[in-house]
């Protein structure tokens, strides 16, 4: 098997297991969607009061 | 013929050398016992063996190949079972061993028969379709053993394979290995601190101090070497590790010892 179609076919294999994994218990996504919201809440505040940084007006 | 063979091969992490000119060879059919204190340097030499972790120095050829010139060709010669959980809770025993499967790049169209004749053999079919986390410490382990066998290793190597099971338990993973060895002629390179287990199972042992083997040969050999009647593996341990209760093992080390005797039990 040449790499790049082995290395695909391994990423869909951890993939796979991923989906498999969310079939078996769905409240998962659930709370794997609520950390990245957290960080988007705490960190999105504190990065709009902060302005060390200079983003040229962005 | 040698399946394994080491040179001088030595781990240095800072200031502590946790293995030292480590030089032994195995046979191909053997079951090698590596035992140890804590902190003796039996897991990091897996590592090394398993390409995991790469060696400051010395050299080692695991089926003809070298650890470090050729870690992909040497990676698909053994199977490794660590001591840590390498099952995933959230999927069944069968979802497990496919996601291996894949992983070893076995063909699809043997793919269910693999896994089929797997399962069997390490008596958990019956509970294939279940999911993992609702298995007993010993079924996990006989599934990460199955895990690890899927691509018909030459070489299995087993990091305390029978650590926090009861003695049910740890005899059943025995009886497995055995007909896995029966069955594929595999050679087993075990770690473990049980003294009986490694009299019953291994044909040879090396016991492992501070970073260096301290003894080797099979069991009644080391006993010999003793010079005492009625000895037992466990004077033996003794003899060559006497004040390990005094050095052995960090915390961190025991830490990760009961973390996987509580995930197991």
């Amino acid at each position: 098997m040449k790499p790049l179609i082995r290395y695909i076919d391994k990423t869909l294999a951890v993939a796979e297991m991923e989906a498999r994994k969310l079939r078996h218990d769905p409240t998962e996504l659930l709370t794997r969607a609520v950390q990245p919201a957290l960080w988007l809440l705490v960190f999105g505040e504190v990065f709009t009061q902060v302005h060390a940084i200079p983003t040229g007006g962005m | 013929m040698i399946i394994l063979q080491t040179e001088e091969l030595t781990r240095r992490f800072r200031n502590i050398l946790a293995v030292n000119r480590l030089t032994l060879s195995v046979e191909q059919g053997e079951v090698f016992g590596l035992l140890g204190p804590n902190g003796a340097g039996k897991s990091t030499a897996i590592k090394m063996l398993t390409t995991l972790l790469p060696p400051t120095s010395g050299t080692a050829r695991v089926g003809g190949f070298d650890i470090h010139q050729d870690a992909a060709a040497v990676r698909r010669i053994f199977g490794y079972v660590p001591q840590a959980l390498s099952a995933d809770g959230s999927l069944t025993g069968r979802e497990n061993l496919r996601v291996f499967a894949r992983l070893y790049d076995i063909p699809r169209k043997e793919i269910e028969s693999r896994l089929s004749a797997a399962l069997e053999l390490m008596g958990i079919a019956d509970t294939a379709d279940r999911l993992v986390a609702t298995y007993s410490g010993g079924m996990i382990r006989r599934l990460e053993i199955a895990q690890a066998t899927l691509h018909h290793p030459k070489l299995l190597f087993l990091d305390e394979p029978t650590i926090g099971l009861d003695p049910v338990a740890r005899d059943a993973v025995w009886e497995h290995l055995a007909v896995l060895r029966k069955q594929f002629g595999i050679t087993i390179f075990l770690t473990t601190h049980y003294m009986e287990e490694a009299e019953a199972n291994c044909t040879r042992i090396a016991i492992m101090y501070k970073g260096v083997v301290a003894a080797i040969g099979t069991p009644s050999e080391l006993i010999a070497s003793v010079g005492k009647p009625d000895a037992t593996l466990n004077d033996v341990f003794a003899y060559y590790a006497g004040d390990s209760l005094a050095t052995g093992g960090t915390y961190k080390e025991t830490a990760a010892t009961r973390r996987a005797m509580r995930r197991l039990s």
